[in-house]
């Protein structure tokens, strides 16, 4: 392994992305707006991006399921919002006074969030039982074929239980809930603010997580050489399902997120969402769970700021956006900004 | 009773076999190697050994307990650690974090331990909150040693510890070894660098094309001429 | 009737034991056994027929899209997740050859058609949709060929959304989402005879007899496509026992391997792309004109990429033979599920409350039957149905 070397590639990169964000915020009309709009879907990314970054370097392989299942705990939660704000008032009568209704809203998407997150994880754990786990010692290509096979799978078995049309989410009806916080010529409502404040705090907790506890450790050690982790003692199977656990319930949060910044949601919003996620991994180098992070930002922003000034490109292209990233970071620099030099194909 | 054992061991990878009847030994306090010419299928011996490798035929014996067939994190608990040839360290963990993970079966505290490793390793003292990725070839060698010891274990096992070493580190790496072997931990090792691990080990075996062909003491192979030939370049 | 016999006949006669010889036969049984159920159950003959024919050119068209595959991976091992993109470039292409402006709006009366069009013959449209396909693949190869095999996937997917962006949003080229209708079949006008009359094709001063029957026209259909699958599969077998054959199936095993030996690897794969777009072109060409209407939807990543991949695993990766009969095994259980469909009502009531048949039944359901299907023959039978067990197996990595 070599020392750190003078770098050019990364510091040329580092430097656009950095001009790049200057020129969206002073030299784009409404910049300050898009480029918050662009934190707001850089965060939802991040939640997404983590887990696929993990999944990609501990189990070896890319994970085309990864959307649908985020989607599944998505509509998981969906189903059980509604719920929510059927029974709660039920069970407790205060909230189910007018004035109280922020406050129930709140609270039943708060656990219907934590429900559809552990629909998520144990879909997750049951597809990598049934079969991921008979193929461990696979080629990448096998398991890319086989997850592109599930992630059908789940999108159809979204399609079967809840139907074709769009959802929305029992938040979304209220007019009184937003708030408009205006930072200079920033509108942020209530829901904006939300979103990047739970992302972040799951991202530090993410941090902590992996930093200081004998799990988290663990996790990283895998990250880096899942053998030697082997033998060292550590039982990977074990490690496996926390990295699924962990990949899946972030996702599933990200989807709800999805569902009450964007309105609706259908069964095939993960495909959707995928490719984004995708690039953000590879731009900020996989398995580096901060440069997931950073390549969401980064991919959030560009998204959205690069599509909507130039008007004369239909906003239909935005995902083309993040493509475009993707393939130029793979011809430049494939392992991402935060990666190291080349793993073991 | 032997330490270490395996006996008439028959194993390969699903295409054929690598290994037919092999047997090796260890005792307790000793050094033993194993040195042969590249693909005799050495590094299979220890896979095997360590439950890397479930051997067709034959069975691994540790101290009277058959372990043929469990997995390395069973193992390590019994009381083998071992080091891989190449990418022995968790180059993005911390020194210290490496010990940690290497300690990771333990119950207790392990930074008692950590103190007790680094009195072997005393230059690793001033690296401990360094990435290990960012170290020197020699460093990282000692911290992966260092991360295998950290559960006390009665059995290290080394594959080709002075691989890719310049010849000065070759001879501090094998120095400290004799240390470690001081401390009560018996040894094991593969060795390319056939003729610094006899001068080393109490015991020898050589193996070609996946059989036992020698076995004698370490001054007995080195004295050996044919086998000086044939194997030891001289 | 009397094809149910003969093939009957055949069956009965053959003797060999071969598992190939017995999936083969036993496929062709099973049609066998289903027509004649078929007669016996009173179904109209040309119902069955028609309906025959069409599952045939369904599957012939499917095994042509496999055989391009097959070149690019199973041969050389490009993980090539944008085959819709080649399929539906080939579909639009050979559709704005082709289309005649004046004809659009026949029988469907609808109105204002943006796009141009230039009213040529089918084999130019067939050419062009082939020539631009391959284009297609150049552009792509450029940007994708040199990541290695998963970052090649999620790029290729990439593609074909791309495509199918820009079909969706630029009307002027493509009449957008609204679709192209109408699309003229090849030599249709020429040897269907009609009710109206109508003036006869000539070709060297000669006049093509207008004798088809308009309900036996697929049956010509059938065998244009059925020569497409012929060209195209002896070419392909040639090739596969050419140098350029052995150095691609050198590429897929190795590719440092084959680097070192001195072949330009980049020159090879790009090569089995464009070999293997030109072949989806065509398919797409002989869909639109089966179909006789195209639109982004052609684009579809589930059936026009996923039930491909799908075919060539269950068939044999690497193998033509296994190419086809994997296209036409799946193409079965692909159409067959629609009975599915045909046979209960559009909505169906339930305790918990109405599901909509085609949507939440139906479709999800033919989608997770195939799957499971792939996931079987991944874990229990990697090398499909054909496939020879490799000596180097790409499929499984030993830790040495």
């Amino acid at each position: 392994m070599k020392h750190q070397q003078s770098d050019p590639v990364k510091w040329i990169i580092w430097g656009l992305i950095v001009v790049g964000l200057i020129w969206s915020l002073f030299f784009v009309k409404n910049g300050p707006q898009f480029v918050a709009n662009g934190v707001r879907l850089g965060s939802i990314l991040m939640l997404g991006a983590i887990g696929l970054s993990l999944t990609y370097k501990i189990l070896n392989f890319a994970n085309f399921a990864h959307g649908d299942i985020l989607i599944f705990g998505a509509y998981g939660a969906f189903s059980l919002d509604w719920l929510f704000v059927d029974v709660l008032p039920r069970l407790i009568p205060t909230l189910g006074e007018a004035d109280h209704a922020a406050l129930l809203r709140w609270i039943a998407l708060g656990l219907a969030t934590v429900g559809g997150a552990a629909f998520a994880v144990v879909l997750s754990l049951l597809i990598d039982k049934v079969l991921y786990r008979r193929m461990r010692r696979s080629a990448a290509v096998v398991l890319v074929i086989a997850s592109f096979g599930m992630a059908l799978f789940v999108r159809n078995l979204v399609q079967a239980v809840w139907g074709v049309g769009n959802r929305s989410f029992a938040m979304r009806i209220r007019p009184p809930m937003l708030l408009d916080v205006g930072i200079g010529t920033i509108k942020l409502t209530t829901i904006h603010l939300v979103t990047i404040a739970v992302s972040l705090t799951l991202v530090v907790l993410m941090h902590l997580f992996l930093k200081y506890t004998k799990t988290g450790k663990a996790m990283r050690a895998m990250s880096d050489n899942s053998d030697l982790a082997r033998v060292s003692g550590i039982n990977t199977e074990h490690m496996i399902r926390w990295t699924w656990a962990i990949g899946s319930a972030l996702s599933a949060v990200a989807g709800v997120f999805i569902g009450i910044n964007f309105g609706i949601i259908t069964p095939n919003t993960g495909n959707l969402v995928l490719l984004p996620l995708f690039s953000a991994v590879i731009l900020g180098g996989i398995g580096s769970p901060y440069g997931a992070m950073l390549g969401a930002l980064v991919i959030g922003i560009a998204q959205t700021v690069l599509v909507a000034p130039v008007t004369s490109i239909s906003s239909q292209y935005k995902p083309g956006v993040a493509f475009l990233l993707m393939i130029i970071m793979l011809l430049v620099r494939p392992q991402g900004l935060l990666g190291e030099e080349e793993r073991r194909g | 009773m032997p330490l270490l054992e395996a006996q008439s061991i028959t194993a390969g990878y699903g295409g054929g076999d690598i290994l037919t009847e092999v047997s090796v030994r260890l005792e307790q306090g000793e050094i033993v190697s194993l040195i042969g010419p590249n693909g005799a299928g050495k590094s299979t011996v220890m896979k095997t050994i360590f439950g890397l490798l479930t051997p067709r035929l034959g069975d691994v014996v540790l101290l009277d307990e058959s372990v043929k067939g469990r997995s390395p994190d069973e193992i390590v608990k019994l009381g083998i650690s071992y080091v891989p040839q190449t990418e022995n360290v968790f180059p993005s963990l911390t020194v210290m974090e490496n010990m940690e993970i290497g300690a990771f079966t333990r119950k207790d505290d392990f930074r008692p331990r950590v103190e007790q490793v680094m009195t072997l390793f005393p230059d690793l003292v001033k690296f401990l909150g360094k990435k290990a990725g960012a170290l020197s070839g020699g460093q990282r060698q000692m911290v992966a040693m260092g991360r295998a010891l950290m559960l006390d274990p009665k059995v290290l096992m080394l594959d080709e510890p002075s691989a890719g070493l310049a010849p000065k580190l070759v001879d501090e790496i094998f120095d400290k070894i004799k240390e470690v072997n001081a401390t009560g931990v018996s040894i094991l090792m593969v060795e390319q660098n056939a003729k610094a691990a006899l001068m080393l080990s109490d015991r020898g075996y050589v193996l070609a094309t996946g059989k036992n062909r020698f076995e004698d003491t370490g001054k007995g192979l080195l004295a050996n001429a044919e086998i000086g030939k044939l194997y030891l370049g001289g | 009737m009397l094809s149910a016999l003969v093939g009957l006949a055949l069956l009965l006669t053959q003797k060999t034991r071969s598992k190939r010889a017995i999936v083969f036969w036993g496929t062709l049984g099973v049609w066998v056994v289903l027509l004649l159920i078929g007669e016996w159950g009173g179904v109209p003959s040309d119902l069955m027929y028609s309906f025959l024919t069409s599952f045939l050119i369904g599957a012939g068209i499917y095994s042509v899209l496999t055989l391009g595959l097959n070149v690019q991976w199973g041969y050389t091992g490009l993980f090539n997740i944008g085959v819709a993109g080649f399929f539906g470039v080939g579909a639009y292409v050979s559709t704005i050859l082709v289309q005649d402006p004046a004809k659009m709006s026949l029988g469907s009366g609808l109105e204002g058609f943006q796009a141009h069009y230039f009213n040529l013959p089918f084999l130019v449209g067939l050419l062009g949709a082939m020539g631009v396909a391959g284009l297609t693949a150049i552009v792509v190869g450029f940007a994708t060929l040199r990541l290695r095999t998963d970052y090649l996937a999620i790029a290729t997917i990439g593609i074909s959304e791309i495509l199918r962006l820009i079909v969706s949003n630029e009307p002027q080229l493509t009449e957008g989402t609204r679709g192209i209708p109408n699309i003229p079949q090849p030599f249709h006008q020429c040897i269907v005879h009609d009710i109206r009359p109508k003036a006869p094709c000539e070709l060297f001063g000669w006049q093509f007899p207008q004798f088809l029957d308009p309900a036996y026209y697929n049956w010509f259909y059938l065998l244009v496509v059925l020569a497409v699958i012929f060209v195209a599969f002896l070419s392909l077998e040639r090739i596969s026992r050419s140098p350029w054959g052995r150095a691609l199936r050198a590429i897929r095993e190795d590719e440092d391997a084959a680097q070192s030996l001195g072949k330009n690897n980049f020159r090879f794969k790009m090569q089995s792309l464009i070999v293997g777009a030109v072949i989806m072109g065509a398919a797409g060409s002989l869909w639109a004109h089966f179909v006789k209407f195209v639109s982004p939807e052609i684009f579809d990543p589930v059936s026009r990429t996923f039930l491909i991949w799908v075919m060539l695993i269950v068939g044999g990766t690497g193998n033509n033979r296994g190419a086809i009969l994997g296209a036409f095994v799946m193409w079965g259980v692909w159409v067959s599920t629609s009975f599915l469909n045909n046979v209960l009502p559009p909505t169906l009531n339930t305790p918990l409350g109405n599901i909509d048949v085609a949507a939440q039944l139906f479709g999800p359901l033919r989608v997770m039957a195939i799957v499971v299907i792939l996931e079987l023959i991944l874990l229990y039978r990697p090398r499909g149905l054909l496939g020879e067990e490799k000596t180097t197996s790409t499929m499984h990595e030993s830790k040495a």
